[in-house]
């Protein structure tokens, strides 16, 4: 089986880009949808004080 | 992934497939009668090139539909696509050495195939680091859109680049003439693992596209606080 590290260096590879790729969306998507929610509640501060 | 609910049919999909794919490259297709076991490589290398110039041209595409139309939909599109083909050009990249040393006996070589491959790979970065530091979003999406249209010149070049000059590359075994092509076996691991990769560039967009919605909404509602602040003082 010659050549078999350098195909299981590869596919490890291919996993791990995809894998990291994946990751990292889904972290930037719920630290987005923190921040969305945060803003939300700071406009909704800001209204309350502007109609006070 | 929680917030991507409505996508968990298509990550399924692209895992199953993906699944397929591996057990076709590994198990299914028969061992290649010269290069070996580091043929297996193939499957992933070639078809994450594939999806690598598809993404640039869906960058292509979303550049020239943002000009004709100033929707920033189209933007956010070629945004995600060149974040994607980013991955994929990655991959590309780095399993192309590994396959390439035992075989070869070098890890690269700037011949003609390489060198415009490296040339898209350069070209991603490029759009995403320019747009990274254009900070108005109609601005940022009009410079993009013209790198993205002119990276898209390399495009074809990577494409022909095996059948216009003979040099290190092996040739197409694919739509590469007389001789050319795949027992099939090979060709049904080639399509599995193309198919896998095709939905897997689907998740990362739609995923990459709702980020995109996500950081509009952000900056509008930052501005709605600064107007009220402002309204305030």
């Amino acid at each position: 089986m010659k050549g078999l590290g350098s195909v299981f260096a590869a596919y490890l590879v291919v996993w791990v880009f995809l894998f990291v790729y994946m990751m990292r969306l889904d972290a930037k998507g719920r630290a987005l949808a923190r921040e969305v929610e945060d803003l939300k509640r700071e406009l909704q501060e800001a209204r309350r004080k502007g109609g006070a | 992934m929680r917030a991507h609910r409505s996508l968990a049919p298509l990550i399924w999909a692209a895992g199953l497939v993906v699944a397929v794919a591996l057990y076709g490259a590994f198990l299914y297709a028969p061992t290649e009668k010269t290069m070996g076991t580091i043929q297996r490589i193939f499957y992933f290398h070639a078809t994450a090139g594939m999806m690598g110039l598809f993404a640039f041209l869906f960058v292509f595409a979303g550049s020239v539909a943002f000009l004709a139309t100033r929707n920033l939909r189209w933007d956010r599109l070629a945004e995600a696509s060149a974040e994607a083909g980013l991955v994929f050009n990655s991959i590309v990249l780095v399993t192309g050495p590994i396959w390439a040393k035992p075989v070869w006996g070098i890890w690269w070589t700037w011949d003609a195939r390489l060198t415009s491959f490296f040339v898209l790979w350069f070209l991603c970065w490029a759009y995403l680091l320019l747009r990274a530091y254009v900070a108005r979003p109609a601005r940022r999406a009009t410079l993009s859109a013209v790198v993205g249209i002119l990276g898209a010149i390399d495009v074809p070049i990577v494409y022909f680049s095996i059948r216009w000059w003979r040099t290190q590359h092996p040739a197409p075994v694919i739509g590469g003439g007389d001789g050319s092509g795949l027992a099939a076996p090979m060709m049904h691991a080639f399509l599995a693992a193309f198919v896998g990769y095709a939905l897997l560039f689907a998740v990362f967009v739609s995923l990459r596209g709702r980020l995109a919605e996500a950081e509009t909404e952000v900056d509008a509602l930052a501005r709605e606080i600064r107007d009220e602040g402002r309204s305030l003082s």
